[in-house]
């Protein structure tokens, strides 16, 4: 029966217009982000070359250095950047607040303002910043020396103070120290990267995280439509009474729904990777490399299943309950929430709901992480699979009790 | 095939309110019909029936199968519910099909029963059209398909003939009487003629109690020697219905025939006259009414 039943509601959802939406939303969405075939950070590394791109570092006196840099640039335009809310809120501090922070930055240099001012100008005369590629070398080399007495912890004290001034969601908490923070490649680091993508990436296994990057972002909140039509389908039609009083059990009812949800929310991404990974498989190719024409699958599987799954299991599950539309304003603020919750664009995985790794590379990196974000997609599998058995407990409820929960919760709450 | 239905002491509360109150009940093979006015608790004794709704109190086995065990009654229960509907974008067949499946029937079954099905509501024809696009009549009749899909034992209807044009109503009921030769069919409803076509044994329920249970010339027994006609003018009707139960007014320019129910001959010139269920019913529910009225 659960076959049947499960092939029955994939040709349902093939029949309803939210699919489609879904299937063009989420196509626009990746087109409009790897649209384009990157391939010039998949080239091996040239000695000389003017730069070689950025490598995550946690060494404490790196990360001094470039936090430092930050700090001065911002405090030099009186703008600080915080994202309290997961969005962008420039702060700008009166004369008192402001001098506390440059007393910060000489205590901690050991110099005084107009000296770094005058090194920062004789830095970024060595570059071109007129043109953006000048711009950024010119960013991405700048550091500030911090004085030789000052420890880490020092440091980390005096940004504790810098936070407290500014607020919430600053460059210079805790997270984003831990974060670490992008230096320039060597030459030597370039090579290393580049044998590390073809060895271990297999080409293709770098940008399929870059995909799952973007994919993942969409796919946080596009599948809840797609849960709460099929819940309300019911209710909408008034077949509740004639599907309870049938001989199928909760789990054949509300698990072939689900599972049906699932393939169908699962196969424009099966597509997209098919078309997508084929240029990357070329390119491979055309390195002397053997891509990995698995690598777009197993990253799909691993990656944005758990999190299709977890959308939709809440959305059955809060739609169950309430028999309304508020999972979908649920879900929005969960996504929004995860999406800027995270500390970098590159890993941090933590429990965060959307995982993040916007590089095409840093395979060396990624490889370390790789077990957190095993950890954190395994927890979102579990959960999922936790809450659909809380809507198979819900389901069972209003068939036996002959109205919904909600509506009884409501009642009494009156 | 025990088909027998036996409801002891049943009550059920929401809330405060007592919707059924112990309400005892034997119900055999063939037709049955429970009579009530809205609000008597019928939908609500039906929805304990088809185990969705739990009962409060009592017992209630269904061919031997006490109510709680949900999973094997279902298996031996058809319902058509007072407003049954079906996802608007499916096909007759294909949403008869849907529910054939729901009750774990075979692919193999399905392809038998389904067109067996639909030639048998008179839909045989309609295989492909959009339940969204059917009259209230053909919804109902595909609803007594889906209800008897599965061959069970036990059929429930609630309210079937309510908003059916006098045609569709008379070609349901003949369905009804077809399907109930070999089972136990209920007929819940408040149209006293459904009942009075298409029943021998019934019970009037009313605010949540049996106030009758027997055949329905038991009922017409009750009323017997007790209807009249009379002839008076229009000009008389309030003062009529003010002191007599008026059961039919036939109007004919400032005079009118009036069927009336009174326990001794009303007025010189009253006419005795042979009760139907309607009268038997209005009968009933009066005194019922003038009991609560009293208590």
């Amino acid at each position: 029966m659960f076959g049947t039943l499960f092939l029955k509601e994939c040709r349902q959802i093939l029949k309803s217009m939210v699919y489609y939406l879904y299937v063009v939303l989420f196509v626009m969405f990746l087109s409009s982000q790897m649209g384009e075939v990157i391939t010039e950070r998949l080239e091996r590394p040239e000695p000389g070359q003017e730069s070689y791109g950025t490598v995550n570092s946690h060494e404490e006196s790196a990360v001094m250095e470039k936090i430092l840099a930050g700090l001065m640039m911002e405090t030099e335009r009186n703008t600080y950047a915080t994202y309290p809310m997961g969005f962008y809120r420039g702060v700008t501090l009166n004369d008192t607040e402001r001098n506390e922070i440059i007393s910060i930055l000489e205590e901690c240099t050991g110099k005084s303002l107009e000296e770094l001012e005058r090194e920062e100008q004789e830095h970024y005369e060595k570059y071109d910043s007129s043109t953006m590629e000048g711009a950024i070398q010119a960013q991405t080399g700048y550091s500030v020396v911090p004085r030789e007495s000052l420890t880490y912890e020092e440091f980390c004290e005096h940004m504790e103070r810098v936070c407290e001034i500014i607020g919430a969601g600053s460059s210079y908490s805790r997270e984003e120290l831990e974060a670490g923070v992008g230096v320039p490649m060597t030459y030597e680091q370039a090579v290393e990267e580049f044998e590390a993508l073809c060895e271990k990436d297999r080409v293709t296994g770098a940008t399929a995280r870059l995909f799952c990057d973007y994919a993942g972002i969409i796919l946080a909140v596009l599948p809840i439509f797609l849960g709460v039509t099929r819940c309300l389908r019911d209710k909408r039609a008034q077949v509740n009474q004639v599907v309870y009083a049938r001989r199928a059990s909760v789990v054949q009812i509300v698990g072939s729904r689900y599972l049906a949800n699932v393939c169908m929310a699962f196969l424009p991404v099966l597509i997209t990777i098919f078309v997508m990974q084929m240029p990357y498989q070329y390119h491979a190719k055309t390195m002397g490399v053997t891509p990995d024409t698995l690598a777009f699958l197993k990253y799909s599987v691993i990656w944005l299943l758990p999190e299709i799954m977890t959308v939709l299991a809440l959305s059955f599950l809060i739609t169950e309950f309430t028999e309304n539309v508020i999972s979908i304003f649920v879900q929005v603020f969960w996504a929004i929430g995860s999406l800027f919750a995270s500390a970098t664009l590159a890993g941090n995985f933590g429990f965060h709901l959307i995982v993040r790794w916007n590089a095409l590379g840093d395979t060396g990196e990624f490889w370390s992480q790789r077990q957190e974000l095993f950890l954190n997609r395994g927890y979102y599998f579990i959960l999922a699979v936790l809450l659909l058995c809380l809507t198979f407990v819900i389901y069972e409820k209003k068939r036996r009790e002959g109205e919904t929960v909600y509506g009884k919760i409501f009642k009494r709450g009156k | 095939m025990d088909t027998r239905i036996e409801i002891r002491n049943l009550s059920k509360n929401f809330g405060r309110k007592q919707a059924l109150k112990q309400v005892n009940l034997e119900i055999g093979p063939g037709m049955f019909g429970l009579l009530g006015p809205n609000g008597a608790g019928k939908t609500t004794l039906m929805k304990v029936l088809t185990t969705l709704t739990r009962k409060s109190g009592g017992d209630v086995l269904l061919c031997g199968i006490p109510v709680e065990q949900c999973g094997r009654v279902r298996e031996i229960i058809g319902y058509l519910p007072q407003d049954f509907s079906m996802y608007g974008n499916m096909g007759a067949y294909e949403g008869l099909d849907y529910l054939a499946v729901l009750s774990g029937m075979s692919k193999k079954e399905r392809a038998k029963k389904v067109p067996e099905m639909l030639e048998k509501v008179n839909l045989g024809d309609q295989h492909k059209t959009k339940i969204r696009a059917m009259s209230g009549g053909m919804k109902r009749r595909l609803g007594i398909a889906q209800a008897i899909i599965h061959d069970p034992k036990i059929i429930v209807v609630d309210e079937p003939t309510a908003g059916l044009d006098p045609e569709e109503r008379v070609r349901f009921r003949n369905l009804l009487c077809e399907i109930a030769r070999d089972r136990t069919v209920i007929l819940s409803t408040h149209i006293v003629g459904d009942i009075e076509a298409t029943c021998e044994n019934i019970a009037v329920l009313n605010h949540g109690e049996i106030l009758f249970r027997g055949t329905v010339s038991g009922l017409l027994e009750g009323v017997r020697g007790k209807v009249y006609t009379m002839e008076v003018s229009t000009m008389e009707l309030p003062l009529v219905k003010e002191q007599f139960l008026v059961t039919g007014i036939l109007t004919s320019g400032s005079a009118a025939t009036v069927k009336i129910i009174a326990e001794e001959s009303p007025v010189k010139g009253a006419v005795a006259a042979s009760p139907d269920v309607e009268d038997a019913y209005m009968y009933l529910m009066n005194h019922a009414s003038a009991g609560r009225g009293r208590e």
